[in-house]
């Protein structure tokens, strides 16, 4: 966490961060990651909350902190190599100071609100999807009525896993970090991907009792219970980290956690944390390295479709490249489009909140006209929230890579 | 099988973006991966080629080249040869109209167009929304600014540029729509002159202040995405020539720049990872074979044929110089010509002199030879098939001569073709 | 030649010198501060803002100590505006005797300083960046403290009490009737014009230069300058002032001070306080004594360096000085009255910033003894302008302030947040020399050093009026130029990235070489200059020989 706030000083001013954020082009409630990172820094107190000398009741000064969304692109073009993002994610936290309203502290424990919701998934759903129920859900928590809130799938994944024969004969074991996401709502593309992984040879372990990445928690400001989270996950995947297994990750926001931010922004650096970074993987990234190996099995049927396909902020932020774009490359007939429009604007819990989600839709909106214009015929994204704010925006389908590779592998049909 | 690219080009300013669109158009699967957005944010925007040479301004830039490049053996020009430049030129020239941004100029004779302090300033190469602006030409200037964007300032400019001789007056407007926002970011403004309606509206308040055979300089704000539409409309609607001046970091000519050769190089086939830090690299014997990325979790190896090194000296950190004042080029560690070191002390020049001559050379750079390779300490190229273009060439000033622009395109060109 | 009358003239607009005419106008004398420069363009404005608790001196300088604590707490009541309550730490390291606490500890105690043992863990979690071997803390009352707002604080209470404040008046002589000093003669730097000051009193408080001034009076006063150089790091790497618990030394003591903090100081004697070089092995020194207290401190950025001289009183008994790190830093009254036989005059100098208050009370004493008359001081329990509520500094303030209010104003300075209004209400106090303005608001003190911020503040100053093109044309220069000096020592690391933005926007962009009636073949030392008053009347137009003070660009922290 020191060396997140040594690197403003790398900065020198130039305001390439601001001409890139996404929130800052929409709005003018964000001053820009300039402004609130390296910039009002040097006016913070270091490991204090900012208290007035009014006294701690004075509001903290921070307030244009709380329109950041935390996408990370600022950081990603800044030349001089200032970890902007981390410095405002770490500002939002000294200004929240532990203090989330109840809405925060509902959306950012989406295991909790699974866990709650799945055995109730219809009445629960009936609810997300009923208008004037969601009005009363905006006027009382907070949460936008058109926010796209994605329905419950009923049964976990985890369910399905403890009930899914492993394969014999696999080439090599890998563990499977699923994500609250595709636990409670897309247990179908965590199907996929075990079957897509036992088609390339491995063995799949989904270990139990996967817990929540707490990049939401982290996200609103609540580092402690971030860092909780954050312990719990990783004593899970510890044991696999050091029995070898590389660990895979579908979505990319919770892999990044797990790579860099745990250590880079909660400061977590006991040795365990180091250990799983060095063997977590995004899914697309480990599947391109087996075919790097010539391990990959590229027995893909023709998938003729015209697909447009969004790197997430967060995809960028892990530094591979996009090997989802490489994958596709290797399937006949398919016809990519690599969008350019930088954010569909979710950004996380970021859309879902009432004041926040016209200024979501506003910075998504190019992204979504540029999907429209391909005439697509479904849209490809590797972050679930990303898939369903594109959905919501553009009206087009969106699948995670993942299950484009099914589709060529003849599993599943798109 | 492998993912391995022809040519890896790290550093996306303007000699890395040259290099890889070079490279990627004759054929060969480039790859350009830098750290993060530079060179051209900051600048004006336009290409400059020389400027200025033996304390006298130039207007013959190509030949003026070739007077430098035999005075001065060690100077970047020197290393690209001017036939590389003026082929370089020609090419950015081509790519830009395809890109629809299209550029003014010649390459031979310098343009004159004015600073945003109203100097006027030699460039070889300028975006069509700027060429209105040319001094060379009597018509009187009005300059018009916004009260509300702070990094333009009408009066001045428009004092000085009479001062030097340029019949201008200025006006100052509040950016319409725009009334309860005292701080007006360029990039609003731009994203603003995007719009019809908010031309419309501006030129209403405008077209009335005008007064007849002028015409009319505005900050470059002129629009983001659809800045040659912009600069049409206003014009149609003014009945004037309309131009946009160079001001302060963050430069929206430049963006535009950069977003042209994007759509270029992703058209052509080219991959571009920005955000993406190279630290090291992997040889076998005296060739590179990959470049080494800083991602999230462990360092990623993208193997490549060749390399250009774009990566742009001290402004960015290809460079560093540590507080011992030892400097190192960042990703190969290749040697440095070090720059002179200041004074011991801070007596005896006055400051003017001081600060305009220094002791050259005065930033850490790279020396290469004929065929832009960098040297090791023996003096011979490090590795066969490593190149570097750019900022990061020793010999230059390029600030003072006003050369940064020719100098990248001219390696960037050179190198891309290797 | 135009003439004034007053009753007290005090020549020297520094700490000592705004406070002795505040506390003088305060007991309802007429009085004049004069100053040949702006005010606290001396020592006062070159140093790193350290309020003293005193326990630097407690061990070697007992009565220095002393002084310290007492104004210390005086200060805190008067001047809260200025001063935030950082406190500050003692900390010995693997480089110091263990055996200097205990005297250290006492020290404090016969000098009243309250001191409190924190364990090394505790004060590591406070200020996480600290030597991690360090052995022992100790907590102290230290605080910062802003120069150049308390000076100004002091000369606005001086206006407010029918009080004038002469800035860039340099003294060509004083007026000497036989044995009586009557007042001086001062010349008007910008425009050339002299003026005579007539004073019932005169008070020599110029500090390094009080030695000059005397002498103009033919009085043998030895004032020797004891060069000192800080270095200001871009942002606060620890959040309390820092000591090294050893004897004083060099580069023993870290001042957060506003947004930077400060490693400092050397102490070298130079014989013309405005002539004198920063050397590159003091530099390097003041980075490795850095890194003793904050490990890593060579790879932060070093934003600026500069120095200031002490004044250190030499007293005729003392003989030769080696070193000028052994001679008091309290200070001295000289009346000249009763040492030389010449009234109407007394010198004031030595001491510290941290004690100003108390020296201005002491020689305004004299001076009402001298003039016969008895006013009692009101400036230890009077608040200065500003400081009337009692409420410290903080570092958030102007964030607060830009926060409440984001879309009101612009942000012309980004780097130190200071909004277009603050400027030019600044520029039409002052004039739109951008050094000037500077000083009085931060402008290009920050990480960019001017590289976006002149250029906007230059165009204001013009749009407003305040200077006309060429005017503004030749502060921008003047600034860009000047500003090189102190910025050519750092060219590494963060600050050399800087420099080459800075060089692109001045030259590569904005082409400032180039500018129109710049005379650059006035490059030996000869700048015109086309200052502005701020009665905004276009100015007359005179050259002039840069000063031969040839600092590093100066400036407080």
């Amino acid at each position: 966490m020191l060396d997140v706030r040594l690197t403003l000083d790398h900065c020198v001013k130039c305001n390439i961060c601001t001409t890139a954020c996404p929130v800052a082009a929409v709005t003018p409630l964000f001053p820009g990651p300039k402004y609130v990172g390296p910039q009002a820094e040097r006016f913070r107190l270091e490991l204090e909350p900012m208290i007035a000398p009014e006294g701690p009741e004075a509001p903290s000064p921070d307030h244009s902190i709380d329109y950041c969304s935390g996408c990370g692109i600022c950081s990603q073009v800044c030349p001089q190599g200032v970890k902007i993002a981390e410095i405002n994610t770490r500002a939002r936290a000294a200004y929240v100071g532990g203090q989330l309203p109840l809405r925060n502290q509902l959306i950012a424990r989406p295991d909790l609100l699974g866990t709650l919701g799945t055995p109730f998934a219809p009445l629960a759903n009936a609810t997300l999807s009923s208008q004037p129920l969601r009005g009363v859900v905006e006027s009382v928590l907070g949460i936008h009525a058109e926010a796209p809130l994605p329905p419950f799938a009923g049964r976990t994944f985890q369910q399905w896993a403890s009930r899914h024969r492993r394969v014999r004969n696999a080439v090599r074991s890998v563990a499977y970090f699923h994500g609250c996401s595709t636990n409670y709502y897309e247990p179908g593309l965590g199907a996929l991907t075990v079957q897509v992984l036992e088609h390339n040879g491995c063995r799949v372990i989904v270990p139990r009792g996967q817990t929540c990445c707490g990049l939401p928690l982290q996200s609103n400001g609540d580092f402690p219970a971030a860092r909780a989270a954050a312990q719990r996950l990783v004593n899970t995947l510890l044991p696999y980290a050091e029995a070898g297994f590389d660990i895979v990750a579908t979505s990319t926001s919770c892999g990044l956690m797990l790579k860099r931010e745990y250590i880079e922004i909660l400061g977590l650096d006991a040795p365990e944390f180091k250990i799983v970074s060095e063997h977590m993987w995004d899914i697309c990234e480990y599947l391109w390295h087996l075919h790097e190996q010539g391990e990959l099995q590229t027995d893909f049927r023709p998938v003729p479709l015209t697909m447009p396909y969004h790197a997430p902020c967060q995809q960028k932020g892990h530094g591979i490249g996009k090997p989802a774009l490489d994958l596709f490359g290797l399937i006949p007939g398919l016809r990519v489009a690599e969008m350019t429009s930088a954010c569909c604007g979710i950004a996380g819990t970021y859309g879902l909140k009432k004041e926040k989600y016209q200024i979501a839709m506003d910075v998504g909106a190019p992204l979504f006209a540029e999907i429209r214009a391909t005439g697509p015929d479904v849209a490809a994204c590797d972050s679930e929230t990303c898939r369903w704010q594109i959905t919501h925006g553009s009206g087009v389908r969106t699948v995670h890579p993942i299950e484009v590779l099914a589709a060529a592998y003849g599993i599943v049909d798109l | 099988m492998s993912a391995g690219y022809d040519l890896i080009v790290i550093g996306a300013g303007y000699a890395g973006l040259m290099a890889a669109l070079t490279a990627q158009q004759s054929g060969r699967k480039t790859l350009l991966i830098a750290k993060g957005n530079g060179g051209t944010h900051l600048k004006t925007g336009c290409i400059d080629v020389l400027g200025y040479h033996a304390g006298r301004r130039v207007d013959h830039a190509l030949r003026t080249v070739s007077e430098l490049i035999s005075e001065r053996p060690g100077h970047p020009y020197a290393a690209t040869g001017a036939e590389a430049l003026g082929a370089a030129l020609l090419a950015f020239k081509q790519a830009m109209d395809r890109a629809g941004y299209p550029f003014e100029g010649d390459g031979i004779i310098n343009l004159l167009l004015p600073s945003a302090l109203g100097v006027p300033r030699p460039t070889a190469l300028a975006p069509r929304t700027m060429i209105a602006g040319d001094l060379r030409r009597p018509t009187p200037i009005v300059v018009v600014g916004f009260d509300n964007f702070k990094d333009f300032h009408p009066a001045l400019i428009a004092d000085n540029l009479t001062a030097a001789g340029h019949p201008a007056r200025a006006v100052t407007l509040t950016a319409p729509g725009f009334e309860d926002e005292a701080d007006l970011p360029p990039m609003t403004l731009a994203r603003a002159f995007d719009n019809a309606p908010f031309r419309a509206a501006f030129t209403a308040v405008l077209g009335p202040q005008l007064r007849p055979g002028e015409r009319v300089a505005l900050p470059a704000v002129l629009g983001l995405n659809a800045a040659l539409e912009a600069l049409a409309d206003l014009e149609a609607r003014l009945g004037v020539p309309v131009f946009e001046i160079p001001t302060l970091p963050p430069s929206i000519p430049g963006i535009r720049l950069f977003n042209a050769f994007d759509r270029l190089l992703r058209a052509a086939g080219a991959r571009v990872q920005i955000g993406h830090p190279v630290v090291g690299f992997k040889t076998d014997g005296l060739r590179v074979t990959a470049v080494t990325g800083q991602s999230a979790a462990r360092p990623k190896d993208w193997a490549c044929d060749a390399v250009v090194l774009a990566t742009g000296g001290v402004a960015s950190g290809g460079i560093t110089v540590d507080s011992h004042r030892v400097a190192r080029e960042t990703v190969f560690g290749l040697p440095v010509v070090a720059a002179a070191q200041p004074p011991e002390t801070v007596n005896g020049m006055s400051a003017p002199a001081a600060y305009f001559e220094r002791p050259g050379p005065s930033l850490p750079g790279l020396a290469v030879d004929a065929a832009l390779r960098p040297l090791d300490h023996s003096g011979t190229a490090a590795y066969l098939n490593l190149y570097a273009a750019g900022t990061l060439l020793t010999g230059a000033e390029p600030w003072r001569e006003k050369s940064g622009e020719g100098i990248s395109l001219a390696s960037g060109w050179r190198t891309g073709q290797c | 030649m135009s003439s004034l009358t007053t009753e007290i003239l005090v020549i020297g607009g520094g700490s000592t010198g705004a406070g002795i005419a505040r506390d003088a106008a305060l007991r309802g004398f007429k009085t004049i501060l004069l100053d040949r420069g702006d005010l606290a363009t001396g020592t006062t404005g070159r140093y790193h803002g350290l309020l003293h608790s005193g326990g630097r001196y407690v061990v070697k300088d007992p009565i220095s100590a002393k002084e310290c604590i007492d104004e210390n707490y005086v200060l805190r009541r008067i001047a809260a505006d200025c001063i935030e309550d950082t406190g500050g730490l003692f900390v010995e390291t693997e480089h110091d005797d263990p055996n200097y606490a205990a005297e250290f500890v006492a020290g404090c105690q016969r000098a009243g300083i309250p001191i409190q043992e924190l364990s090394p863990g505790e004060a590591l979690r406070r200020e996480p960046r600290l030597n991690p071997r360090l052995s022992r803390v100790y907590w102290v009352p230290d605080a910062t403290i802003d120069a150049w707002k308390t000076v100004w604080a002091n000369a606005r209470d001086v206006q407010a009490h029918a009080g004038a404040v002469l800035s860039h008046h340099k003294i060509t002589q004083l007026i000497r009737d036989g044995d009586v000093i009557r007042g001086a003669v001062a010349v008007n730097a910008r425009t050339g014009e002299a003026v005579t000051i007539h004073a019932d009193y005169t008070i020599n408080a110029s500090g390094a230069w009080a030695g000059q001034i005397a002498g103009l009076a033919g009085l043998p006063v030895t004032v020797l300058s004891g060069k000192g150089i800080m270095i200001a790091m871009n942002h606060r790497l620890t959040q309390m002032v820092v000591n090294r618990l050893k004897r004083p030394a060099d580069g023993d003591i870290l001042v957060p001070i506003r947004t930077v903090c400060v490693i400092g100081t050397t102490d070298v004697r130079v014989a013309d306080p405005d002539d004198w070089p920063i050397e590159e092995r003091e530099i390097q020194f003041m980075l490795d004594e850095g890194e003793k207290l904050v490990p890593g401190f060579r790879d932060a950025r070093a934003l600026r360096v500069w120095g200031g001289v002490r004044p250190l009183y030499q007293p005729p008994s003392l003989g030769a000085v080696s070193d000028t790190r052994d001679v008091s830093r309290t200070y001295t009254l000289l009346d000249h009255a009763d040492a030389d036989g010449l009234t109407g005059f007394l010198t004031m100098t030595g001491g510290k910033f941290t004690t100003y208050r108390q020296m201005a009370e002491v020689a305004v004493d004299a001076a009402c003894r001298h003039l016969g008359v008895e006013r009692a001081c009101t400036t230890a329990t009077t608040a200065l302008p500003d400081s009337e509520e009692g409420k410290f500094y903080w570092l958030g303030a102007r964030l607060n302030r830009r926060e409440q209010d984001p879309h009101g104003d612009q942000l012309v300075c980004e780097c130190e947040m200071i909004t277009r209004a603050r400027i030019t209400d600044a520029m039409r106090a002052r004039g739109g020399d951008l050094d000037d303005i500077r000083r009085t608001v931060r402008l290009g003190m920050g990480p960019c050093q001017g590289g976006f911020c002149i250029y906007r503040a230059a165009g204001l100053g013009h749009a407003n009026g305040i200077s006309d093109a060429e005017a503004t044309n030749t502060h921008l220069l003047r600034f860009v130029t000047e500003r090189w000096k102190g910025v050519q020592p750092l060219l590494w690391g963060d600050q050399l990235r800087q420099a080459v933005l800075d060089d692109q926007i001045f030259q590569g962009l904005l082409d400032i070489e180039h500018l129109p009636g710049w005379d650059r073949a006035g490059s030996e030392g000869q700048t015109p200059q086309a200052e502005q008053s701020s009665t905004a009347e276009p100015p007359a137009k005179a050259k002039r020989k840069t000063g031969k003070r040839k600092t590093a660009s100066g400036g407080e922290a």
